[in-house]
């Protein structure tokens, strides 16, 4: 098991190398002069040079990367245009994003799941016909569009819900949930539609399988049949199926948050596009890319972990 | 003499046979057809799209700002005047041909170079993988968001952004399906028999790949299509006044509070669009599936 | 008193192109310590209706007659009473060993299930009973094994662990569908072997359900042969084999190659023709189109169970002698 474990995180290294490359060329292939960016408003040649000069911009390319990784593995992103760290700037805004995907991620796992083995159990009737449309809906609704629709029933209209912003736990609990509820039910939406189709599917197939079948020999109730031989296995397929979402689920973090007014991490990458602040921006993008691949190697190993298969032999069967 | 005849005469009618059925089981399925016609409607829309809007999408008639639905306007009129109903048939465009020409880009992209390394193995599939791999450490809207502010914002930079973005998943699709279709026992044969590689791949792996690509093609198909809606909500697709339904979106969010009608029509359009390809792709992909009896 | 009484079992499942007769009246009994052989081709519904019994079929099967168990008639109790006789009273070995053990549980687990459900066991007397079922079914080194999944073990082992399973609660009656026939033959002699173990051990009943005549030679008391859904002879192992009856039995038995046996001089004896559709119950013998003693009467009527010797009964108007006669 050890030596698996080594393999994948290994695997996930070069890859984030390989990814950081890539971030810090697209930063630099961003349209504009970067100097202008940082301050050079008027265009004075002289300070142009001082400005490329300060931010080593007349270096070679080759060297600029190495110089920015360096500071990055320490945990120094430069500063961005405002003069604040960008460090600092993650760091505070990124608990934010993860408490609204935690959020996001429990409603789709509840209702996804849950829809899920509904329809597979109540296969042909309405209880299968109602989760499935719901799902082909949520796959289909542009969750964008959908927050700006909550808003205007739910906040404008009915006045039960805020637009937007954001409270802290720690500050008020209450106020933190009626925040989080719509933003985190728009991003749930997707991944509860692809849980839901998988996990029918999947349920459906285990149903049928001989293992269930020595189980209600054996007299066990339908619960029990159901609960804890059928739907432990058809949610160990389903755990991969969660890890490849998760993707969908950042990205759809970026919109959510700037349709409901919150300062967080996703927005940070719309604000670094729209002001072209390149630090900024190199240092959100990678952030990102190292979140990502790290949360699908805990997905991977969770996946391990789960399956005997893989568990003992330390490979699939 | 009737020998070349024959077998002529053999080889059409399995496959024309072949059709014929797969086309009753689609016509069993009403959903389906819901989804192909709407879909249809849809592209119809965008590519007639001149004939069937009533007004110039970009016409401003600053005496009738934000009017509910008349005679004259049957959806109403935006914040600049301009008639709702025509931009959305205008808008209809920038999603399909974002939409139906990314995919084509994807798979353009993807195929070729998903089988190569599926197919051929030795030093390219390592390297494809491990480029996979890379670009996919970056979800999908953010690779495509980052490329289209690379290229700057217009339909066309944000189709190839949304195909360049869509390419490694396909091609990790495609290079699955010639890993495995590699190991068949009719490729083994013909490999056997002396069959050259391009022969192989050309009547024996990409004939058999073909339902998946189909399936693939029709999932990826809205996410493209939702993919411009965001990158023109963002600003990095479609520039004003060109019409698009993300667009319209995003101008429509100031105006929430008095007239939700300017959010509420670009959105159903563009759930109802996207949807209309879901039905469809089901269904096609219940209807290739030889596991499925009706 | 027989221990278990089944009268006019029928089954017959509605499908979305009609109604489809898998059983048809069938009778039998099975007796303390019997073990009762069920021979017949696929598809003339030897498993269905074992499995109707105990209420395992799916919806769509409706099912007429009576199992009595005692005084308990199985087929129109409730589903929970029926539950607590499955895998209690009643249990079953399936043919797959690969596929009808849970992947994800380990082996202990599966059999302190239905310990637990059934005899309201502990955790821990659960643990080593399952410990010494394994011991039961030979199974070497049970302490280890139990801790495992079921893809660490091979296939007779997992056979073993699925008997292990039925007989947990100490089951009166242990149905066995064709138990052997995904095993290789070397295996199906142990498991075959463990079975003759237990009936003389626990004076299990069982009822083993097969296509290989081999097998029935071998451990059956009694034999019932079914064709197409209905019972066409039943007898003690020995009279069936030395004098079958039924033209069907005989074929049947004509088709076993035996070493050394006047047979093998010729070709084997091959049944022609095809197992008839169940769709409609003709009224005519359903044997009728295969057999080469057919004439008007079995194409018009159906041959009843007459007894023609001691305990054995068949259902034919011609019956006894050769294949041909």
């Amino acid at each position: 098991m050890g030596g698996f474990l080594l393999r994948k995180v290994g695997a996930a290294l070069i890859v984030l190398f390989l990814a950081s490359v890539l971030v810090f060329v697209g930063a630099r292939a961003l349209p504009g002069d970067p100097a202008l960016a940082l301050g050079a408003e008027d265009r004075d040649p002289a300070v142009m040079e001082a400005i490329r000069h300060k931010y080593h911009l007349d270096e070679p390319m080759p060297l600029q990367y190495v110089r920015w990784l360096g500071l990055a593995l320490q945990g120094d992103l430069g500063t961005d245009q405002r003069e604040l760290s960008v460090a600092h700037t993650i760091v505070t805004r990124i608990p934010i994003t993860l408490e609204l995907s935690a959020f996001a991620v429990l409603i789709g796992m509840v209702i996804g799941i849950g829809s899920g083995v509904l329809a597979a159990v109540r296969r042909g009737k309405p209880a299968d016909y109602a989760s499935t449309t719901f799902a082909l809906v949520g796959l289909s609704i542009p969750h964008f569009w959908l927050g700006i629709m909550m808003i205007i029933v739910f906040a404008v209209n009915l006045q039960w819900l805020p637009a937007g912003g954001y409270v802290s736990f720690q500050d008020d609990p209450v106020e933190n949930i009626r925040h989080l509820l719509m933003p985190a039910i728009v991003l749930g939406t997707g991944l509860s539609a692809v849980l839901m189709r998988q996990m029918r599917s999947s349920m459906l197939t285990s149903l049928d399988a001989d293992y269930v079948r020595t189980a209600r020999a054996k007299g066990l109730s339908e619960w029990s049949v159901i609960g804890k031989h059928a739907l432990r296995n058809s949610l160990i397929t389903v755990t991969t199926v969660i890890g490849l979402q998760l993707g969908a689920l950042i990205s759809g973090a970026v919109i959510t948050e700037q349709i409901f007014g919150i300062a967080g991490f996703g927005r940070l990458t719309i604000d670094a596009i729209n002001q072209r602040d390149y630090t900024l921006l190199q240092g959100v993008v990678l952030v990102t890319a190292v979140g990502y691949v790290f949360v699908n190697l805990a997905v991977d190993l969770i996946y391990s972990y789960l399956n005997p298969r893989i568990r003992i032999s330390g490979r699939a069967a | 003499m009737s020998y070349v005849d024959t077998a002529a005469a053999t080889e059409l009618s399995p496959r024309a046979r072949r059709r014929r059925l797969l086309r009753k089981r689609f016509l069993r399925r009403p959903l389906a057809v819901l989804g192909l016609l709407v879909a249809l409607a849809f592209v119809t829309m965008a590519i007639f799209a001149p004939a069937l809007a009533p007004y110039d999408p970009t016409e401003l008639d600053v005496t009738a700002i934000l009017e509910g639905p008349t005679r004259e306007h049957l959806l109403g009129t935006d914040e600049l005047g301009r008639d709702i109903l025509s931009r959305i048939v205008y808008g209809a465009r920038a999603s399909i041909l974002a939409g139906v020409l990314a995919t084509l880009l994807a798979m353009a992209i993807a195929v070729p170079i998903g089988v190569t390394a599926g197919y051929f193995r030795g030093w390219l599939d390592p390297i494809v993988a491990r480029v996979t791999d890379v670009v996919l450490a970056f979800p999908f809207l953010i690779l495509a968001v980052g490329l289209a502010a690379i290229l700057g914002p217009s339909l066309l930079n944000a189709t190839i952004a949304l195909g360049v973005g869509a390419a490694p998943g396909l091609i990790r699709v495609a290079r699955g399906e010639a890993l495995s279709l590699r190991e068949e026992d009719y490729v083994r044969a013909a490999i056997a028999n002396g069959a050259g590689d391009t022969s192989i791949i050309g009547r024996h792996v990409l004939p058999n790949m073909t339902n998946t690509l189909i399936v693939q093609a029709t999932v990826t198909i809205p996410a493209a299509i939702i993919g411009e809606a965001v990158l023109s909500f963002l600003g990095l697709g479609v520039q004003p006044p060109t019409p698009s339904w993300g667009v319209m979106l995003s101008a429509a969010q100031p105006y929430v509070n008095d007239a939700p009608r300017l959010a509420l029509v670009p959105g159903l359009a563009i759930f109802f669009c996207s949807l209309s390809f879901n039905l469809l792709g089901d269904g096609l992909r219940d209807v290739l599936d030889p596991r499925t009896t009706r | 008193m027989p221990l278990l009484q089944v009268d006019d079992l029928s089954v017959r499942f509605d499908t979305d192109d009609g109604p489809v007769h898998a059983v048809d009246r069938l009778s039998f009994t099975l007796d303390e310590s019997e073990v009762l052989g069920v021979v017949g081709e696929s598809g003339c519904g030897k498993s269905v209706s074992l499995m109707a019994l105990t209420q395992l079929l799916p919806d769509t099967a409706k099912i007429g007659g009576s199992a009595r168990i005692g005084d308990l008639d199985l087929l129109s109790a409730s589903s929970s009473r029926v539950r607590k006789i499955r895998g209690r009273t009643i249990a079953y070995v399936f043919q797959e060993p690969m596929t009808s053990l849970n992947p994800s549980l380990r082996i202990g687990r599966q059999i302190e299930e239905v310990l637990q459900r059934h005899l309201d066991l502990s955790r821990r007397a659960a643990r080593s009973r399952a410990v010494e079922l394994l011991e039961l079914v030979r199974i070497p080194a049970p302490q280890r094994r139990v801790g495992e999944y079921p893809h660490q073990l091979s296939g007779g082992m997992r056979q073993r662990v699925m008997i292990a399973i039925a007989l947990a609660c100490d089951p009166k009656i242990l149905v066995a569908d064709e138990p052997t026939t995904a095993l290789d033959v070397t295996i199906q002699a142990g498991i075959l072997d463990l079975m003759r173990d237990i009936r003389a051990r626990l004076g299990t009943a069982i009822v083993l359900i097969t296509h290989n005549l081999g097998v029935v030679a071998d451990i059956a008391d009694r034999v019932l042969v079914m064709y197409a859904g209905r019972k066409v002879e039943e007898a003690p192992v020995h009279d069936l084999f030395a004098a079958p009856q039924h033209p069907y039995t005989i074929g049947l038995l004509g088709a076993v190659p035996r070493p050394g046996s006047a047979s093998t001089a010729g070709r084997l004896q091959e049944i022609p023709g095809r197992v008839p559709s169940l769709r409609e119950l003709p009224q005519a013998c359903v044997f009728a189109d295969r057999c080469p003693r057919a004439d008007d009467l079995t194409r018009s009527e159906q041959p009843l169970l007459r007894e023609v010797r001691p305990g054995h009964l068949v259902a034919c108007f011609h019956p006894g002698g050769a294949w041909s006669s």
